[in-house]
C-alpha cells in the first residue's frame, strides 16, 4: 500500500508549511510601501501559481490523454477531475487573499482590472467542469464532456498569464497590482527566499492533496461500478424469475 | 468540401423547423423585448443612464436570448430520436456543427436587428458607425453561435442540460460580451479607431470557437 | 510581531488560507475512511476477505 509515501509526503507538507508561515511572519521583514501587508503574498502568490500552472495544468494534460485513444485510460479522467477540485480551491483562495490584500493596498475588496476579472472567470469555469463532473451519465459519456471543457477551460490559463501586457495596449491605465517586485531577482535576502520556501510548501501540499483525492475518487469510482453491476444481475435474476429471456 | 453541403442540409432542416414552429419569433424575441424594458424598470428612469449603457444592455440581452435559442436548438433532436438519426445520417460531424451554429446565428442576426431597433429607440442611442457596428455584430453573433454549439451538445449528452449550458457557456462567453460591447461604445462616440482593437480580439475568439467546434462536435456528438 | 500593521486582515488572510485547507485534507481523509469502511462492510458478507478489488 502506498500509505507510506501518503505519509511522508503528509509531514514534509507540514514541515514546509510551518517553515513558510514562520519566514513568512517573523523572518521576513515588512515592506516599505505596504508594510505589513506584504505577509499576506507569501500566500497569494504560491496559490495562485500553483492552481493555474500545476493544478490546471495537470487537468488539462490529463485530459489529452484520455481524449487521445491511444493512451486512454480511466485513470487519466479520475486525475483531471482530481486536480481540477484542488485547483479550485487553491484560486478560491487566491481570489480571497488578493483581495483582502487589495483592502489594504488599494481600500477596496474588488476591482475590475483585467487580471482579476479573468482570474474570476478562471474560478467559473472550472467549477462548471466540476459541474460536468457530477452530472448524471455514463462514465465514459461525462469524461468525454469533462475533457473538451477542461480544454476550453484552459485556454484562459496564458490570457490571464498575459492580461496586464495586452490590456495595457487597449486601456490607458497601467496596472496597480505589482506582485512582480517579489519576483524581480534583484529582491534578494528573506523576501525572496521566503517566496519560494512558499511556493516549494504549496507545491508539496498539492501533490499530497493530489495523491488523497485521486484515491478517492477511485473508490468512488469502484463503489460506482459495484453498484451498477448489482443492478444488472439484480434485474437478470428478475428476468429470470418471470422466464423472460435474458441476454448473455 | 462535403461538410458545407452537409452544414446547408442541416442549418436548412432547423431553419425550416423553426419557420414551422415559430419558437424563436414568438418567444424568445418577446423575452428579449422584455428583458430591455426590465432593464428600463431596474435602472434610472433618467434617459441619461440606459443611453450610456445601452450597448451593454444590448448584448446582455442578445447572450441571454441566445441561451434560449441554443436550448431549442438542441431540444429539437432530442423527440423523437433525432440525435439518434443525426449520428447515422453518414453526416459529417463538422458539417452538423457549421450548419446548427449557422442556423442559431442568423436566427440571432435578425433578433439582432429587431432589438438593436429598439434599443435605439427605446434608450434614445443615436447610431453612428455602421461599419464598426456591422463588423462587431457578425464577428459576435458567429462567437456566440460558435461557443454556444460546443456547450449546446456538451450539455445535451448529460441529463441536467437545462442549468448546465449557462454555467459553462457564460463565462467562455464573457470576454466577447466585454469586446463587443467596447466595441460598439466606439462606434457609438463616433471614435471608431478605439473599437477596431476590440473588434480584432473578437476575431481571434470567434476563430479559435468556431475551429474548435469543427474539430470537437462531431466526437461529442457520439454517445462516448 | 509586535506593533505589527495590519494585524486584522493578516489573522483573516492566513486563517481562511489554513483553515479552507485543513477543512478540505480532513474531508477527504475522512470520505476515504468512511469509503474503506462502506467497501469493507459490502465485502464480508459476499466474498471472502481475501480477495481485493
Amino acid at each position: 500500500m502506498r500509505t507510506r509515501v501518503s505519509l511522508v509526503l503528509g509531514w514534509t507538507t507540514i514541515l514546509a508549511l510551518g517553515l513558510t508561515v514562520w519566514l513568512a511572519l517573523f523572518v521576513s521583514p515588512a515592506d516599505v510601501n505596504q508594510k505589513d501587508a506584504v505577509r499576506l503574498l507569501y500566500l497569494h502568490v504560491p496559490t495562485a501559481w500553483i492552481a493555474m500552472y500545476v493544478s490546471f495544468g495537470v487537468t488539462t494534460v490529463a485530459s489529452v490523454l484520455w481524449l487521445w485513444k491511444r493512451t486512454r485510460s480511466p485513470k487519466w479522467d479520475l486525475l483531471a477531475g482530481a486536480s481540477a477540485e484542488i485547483g479550485v480551491l487553491f484560486i478560491g483562495l487566491t481570489l480571497i487573499i488578493g483581495s483582502i490584500w487589495g483592502k489594504t493596498t488599494w481600500g477596496v475588496w474588488w476591482t475590475w482590472d483585467a487580471r482579476l476579472t479573468l482570474t474570476a472567470v478562471l474560478l467559473v469555469l472550472y467549477l462548471g467542469y466540476l459541474a460536468v463532473r457530477r452530472a448524471p451519465a455514463a462514465t465514459e459519456v461525462r469524461a468525454k464532456r469533462a475533457a473538451f471543457v477542461a480544454l476550453a477551460a484552459a485556454v484562459d490559463i496564458p490570457i490571464v498569464h498575459f492580461a496586464v501586457e495586452w490590456w495595457r495596449t487597449l486601456h490607458q491605465p497601467a496596472s496597480i497590482l505589482d506582485d512582480r517586485r517579489l519576483l524581480d531577482p534583484q529582491i534578494h535576502g528573506s523576501m525572496g527566499t521566503t517566496l519560494w520556501v512558499g511556493v516549494l510548501a504549496f507545491t508539496l501540499l498539492y501533490s499530497w492533496l493530489l495523491l488523497k483525492r485521486y484515491r478517492l475518487a477511485q473508490m468512488e469510482q469502484q463503489i460506482e461500478d459495484a453498484r451498477l453491476d448489482e443492478a444488472i444481475a439484480e434485474r437478470r435474476a428478475e428476468a429470470e424469475e418471470a422466464g423472460l429471456p435474458v441476454p448473455t | 468540401m462535403r461538410a458545407f453541403g452537409d452544414a446547408v442540409l442541416v442549418a436548412g432542416k432547423d431553419l425550416r423547423i423553426e419557420r414551422r414552429s415559430r419558437v424563436a419569433t414568438n418567444q424568445v424575441l418577446p423575452f428579449a423585448i422584455l428583458v430591455l424594458i426590465l432593464f428600463a424598470f431596474a435602472l434610472d428612469p433618467d434617459r441619461g443612464v440606459l443611453s450610456r449603457v445601452g450597448p451593454g444592455l444590448f448584448w446582455v440581452t442578445v447572450l441571454f436570448s441566445a441561451l434560449l435559442a441554443i436550448q431549442r436548438s438542441f431540444a429539437i433532436e432530442a423527440d423523437d430520436d433525432a440525435r439518434d438519426a443525426l449520428r447515422l445520417s453518414g453526416l459529417d460531424g463538422a458539417g452538423i456543427f457549421l450548419g446548427k451554429a449557422g442556423a442559431i446565428a442568423i436566427e440571432l442576426a435578425l433578433l439582432e436587428v429587431v432589438l438593436g431597433v429598439g434599443v435605439a429607440v427605446l434608450y434614445n442611442i443615436p447610431i453612428r458607425g455602421a461599419a464598426l457596428l456591422t463588423a462587431t455584430c457578425v464577428l459576435t453573433t458567429v462567437g456566440i453561435a460558435a461557443a454556444g454549439t460546443i456547450y449546446g451538445v456538451i450539455a445535451a449528452g448529460l441529463r441536467v442540460r437545462d442549468t448546465l449550458l449557462p454555467l459553462l457557456a457564460l463565462p467562455v462567453l464573457a470576454p466577447v460580451l466585454l469586446a463587443a460591447t467596447r466595441a460598439s461604445d466606439a462606434a457609438l462616440a463616433a471614435a471608431p479607431a478605439d473599437g477596431w482593437p476590440w473588434v480584432r480580439l473578437l476575431a481571434v475568439f470567434t476563430t479559435i470557437y468556431v475551429a474548435f467546434g469543427v474539430i470537437a462536435f462531431g466526437p461529442l456528438l457520439e454517445e462516448a | 510581531m509586535i506593533a505589527v500593521t495590519h494585524f486584522g486582515y493578516l489573522v483573516a488572510g492566513y486563517s481562511i488560507t489554513f483553515g479552507a485547507i485543513g477543512g478540505y485534507a480532513a474531508w477527504l481523509v475522512l470520505r476515504q475512511r468512511a469509503l474503506g469502511r462502506a467497501a469493507t462492510d459490502k465485502r464480508s458478507p459476499d466474498e471472502p476477505s481475501g480477495t481485493t478489488s
